[in-house]
């Protein structure tokens, strides 16, 4: 594997976005989309902050949001393949003389630095509002950011280290769409969905009680409160995202279906 | 010594029960401009296809330059996919960087030349470019590299005339200076006829007629009206 | 078909014939009659390939022929002239007045004429078109 080629690939992908099904053509449109996201953005902020004002925002519960971002993860993977044939530049894609895990592997780390760019803003951007906060209204304390803080990493890591294997899995099902074995697609949608949905309904063995109660603001945030299982759970699902993703190279450069 | 740039021998894929390519036996010569001929659905795109490695044939061999295709010959093959696009959030520089960083044997100063010639505007997204913009782009892509082999898959639908003859003369151009073998497929020959210094006419996924274009004029006339004879079915449909 | 002006020459191309045989057969004929004057440069490859929209590798195959023929010359880095010596011209055209000759010959003696006969249908001809020549 060329490093640089590599490289140059995860950029390539990185910087990725846009399709022309979705936004058409015109920049107008992506000024729409824009001007869409500040307001639902601008809802949530006006909501929260008006339960903020009458005491009753449990912080922590903020990070709830949270569960969602695995199917955002999964779509955000899901697309990075699936534009290659909604913009009809597939056939550039797989032209590529490099090998296919090379090309898999590109798209995968692309997605998942994709994913910490995410993460970081959100961490930064929701801790300075609660900061915001903590200074405007009285009942907010500075202890209770630093226990949001704290909570907020607990959720993300969660986030982080299962991402690789959501990413995979999106790569793996839209694979599968461009493959040979396209019949399957439903049943496969269906396991991952639901397997997405697992994640956060394995409380009792992998994350302790104690972090969904976090949630909840009857508890004082600690550190990595999850049982020793977790970090085991999460090699285990690093090691199956190099079979997903070998899975998925196999796909490419024997059982498309063109 | 002549050899062939791609053997084909009894090539077959199916989709379903229509057979893309029915037991395709073909031969053809390096160093040429060949013209793939036929109307759609004749089997041009998926014989391409199974140049590059893309497709794998149900039963049959196929041979460019010597080797079984896969994601390694494509290193020699500079390639024009069907009904291609272009990924929208690049502008026109961005396109020719990523062939500067990805195509083997692609030469930047090269590709700018022709951008310039075909009146590019480099900082223009291709999200906001005409088709024929955005087809001259990609040619370029396929025009500044150096390899054995150029296959470029209708190069000239659905783009106004002025990128289609932007798209001829450096045709023209470039084929002047290389010594690479072309294959072109194309389901209009209006104005492009004499480029072709060999023919493939395609038929039902096979190949109905091969050899010297300036043979097959003695033989049938122009290639407009071996098209006319040749497929007048298909016309009429 | 229409005709096509590249530099000094004219061609005609018809894409229902040969079209190396075409080029070449214009090429030879524009020097032989001296449209294109001796010692002049023939128009590049490149440029006639593209006036003509026709593949370069069959411009460059009618000009190595040329050059064959004694028609013209390559000078390194300049590009292709017109030959500078009228004899080359001259028995060019006469070799292929021979040519023709030897074609036409081979008609008329398939439709059975003698030389006289064939005398007389020259004179004709001749006398119809106002006794020029």
């Amino acid at each position: 594997m060329d490093s640089a080629i590599f490289r140059n690939l995860v950029r390539h992908e990185f910087k990725f976005k846009g399709s022309y099904k979705k936004s058409s053509r015109s920049q107008a449109a992506g000024k729409w989309w824009l001007a869409y996201s500040l307001l639902i953005l601008l809802m949530l902020t006006g909501t929260a902050t008006y339960y903020a004002m009458h005491n009753e925002l449990q912080i922590n519960s903020i990070w709830f949001v949270t569960m969602g971002f695995p199917y955002m993860v999964f779509f955000l993977s899901y697309g990075c393949m699936k534009r290659e044939w909604e913009n009809e530049t597939y056939g550039w894609w797989l032209t590529m003389p490099y090998p296919r895990l090379e090309l898999v592997s590109a798209k995968w780390l692309g997605s998942y630095l994709k994913v910490w760019v995410g993460i970081i803003a959100v961490f930064f951007a929701t801790s300075a509002y609660v900061l915001i906060l903590s200074m405007v209204l009285p009942f907010y304390t500075l202890e209770s950011v630093g226990s949001f803080m704290i909570t907020g990493i607990n959720w993300l890591t969660l986030v982080a280290g299962l991402s690789p294997i959501i990413i995979a899995l999106g790569l793996l099902a839209s694979a599968v769409q461009s493959s040979v074995y396209r019949p399957i697609s439903p049943i496969m949608w269906i396991v991952f969905m639901g397997g997405i949905a697992m994640i956060f309904q394995i409380p009792d063995s992998a994350i302790s009680v104690n972090m969904m109660q976090q949630g909840t603001g009857h508890l004082k945030a600690e550190w990595f409160p999850y049982s020793w299982e977790l970090p085991l759970f999460m090699l285990l699902s690093w090691i199956l995202t190099y079979a997903l993703l070998r899975l998925t190279a196999y796909l490419l450069e024997k059982k498309l279906d063109l | 010594m002549t050899s062939n740039i791609v053997e084909c021998h009894q090539v077959t894929k199916s989709y379903g029960k229509k057979k893309a390519l029915n037991e395709l036996t073909l031969s053809i010569p390096s160093g040429r401009i060949t013209g793939i001929l036929g109307p759609n659905g004749c089997g041009k795109s998926t014989f391409f296809r199974t140049l590059t490695g893309m497709v794998r044939p149900d039963s049959g061999r196929i041979e460019v330059a010597g080797k079984a295709p896969s994601w390694q010959t494509n290193q020699d093959i500079a390639y024009l996919p069907d009904r291609a696009r272009w990924y929208p959030n690049h502008t026109a520089r961005m396109a020719l960087e990523w062939g500067n960083s990805f195509l083997p044997g692609f030469s930047l100063e090269r590709a700018l030349q022709l951008a310039d010639y075909m009146d590019i505007d480099l900082d223009m997204r291709v999200g906001g470019m005409s088709r024929g913009q955005e087809a001259r782009i990609m040619l370029i892509l396929c025009l500044a590299r150096d390899v054995q082999m150029i296959v470029l898959d209708e190069p000239f639908t659905g783009i106004d005339v002025i990128s289609r003859e932007a798209i001829v003369a450096s045709l023209i151009d470039y084929l002047e200076e290389s010594e690479q073998s072309v294959l072109i497929s194309t389901h209009d020959i209006q104005e492009v006829e004499g480029l072709f210094d060999y023919s493939v006419m395609m038929k039902d996924g096979q190949a109905i007629w091969s050899g010297s274009t300036d043979d097959l004029r003695v033989e049938y006339g122009s290639l407009r009206d071996v098209f006319r004879k040749m497929y007048m079915k298909e016309w009429n449909k | 078909m229409e005709e096509q002006q590249v530099g000094s020459l004219h061609f005609q191309i018809d894409f229902s014939q040969p079209l190396y045989e075409q080029i070449l057969d214009q090429a030879r004929s524009a020097i032989a009659k001296g449209e294109i004057a001796l010692g002049d440069k023939m128009p590049s490859v490149r440029e006639l390939a593209q006036e003509l929209r026709i593949n370069p590798n069959t411009v460059m195959r009618a000009y190595q022929e040329l050059e064959r023929d004694g028609l013209t010359e390559k000078r390194r880095g300049q590009g292709t002239y017109v030959t500078t010596s009228p004899e080359h011209v001259a028995s060019f055209r006469t070799a292929l007045a021979a040519k023709y000759i030897d074609s036409f010959m081979e008609q008329m003696e398939s439709l059975g004429l003698s030389w006289d006969d064939i005398e007389k249908y020259i004179h004709q001809k001749q006398a119809a078109q106002g006794g020029n020549g």
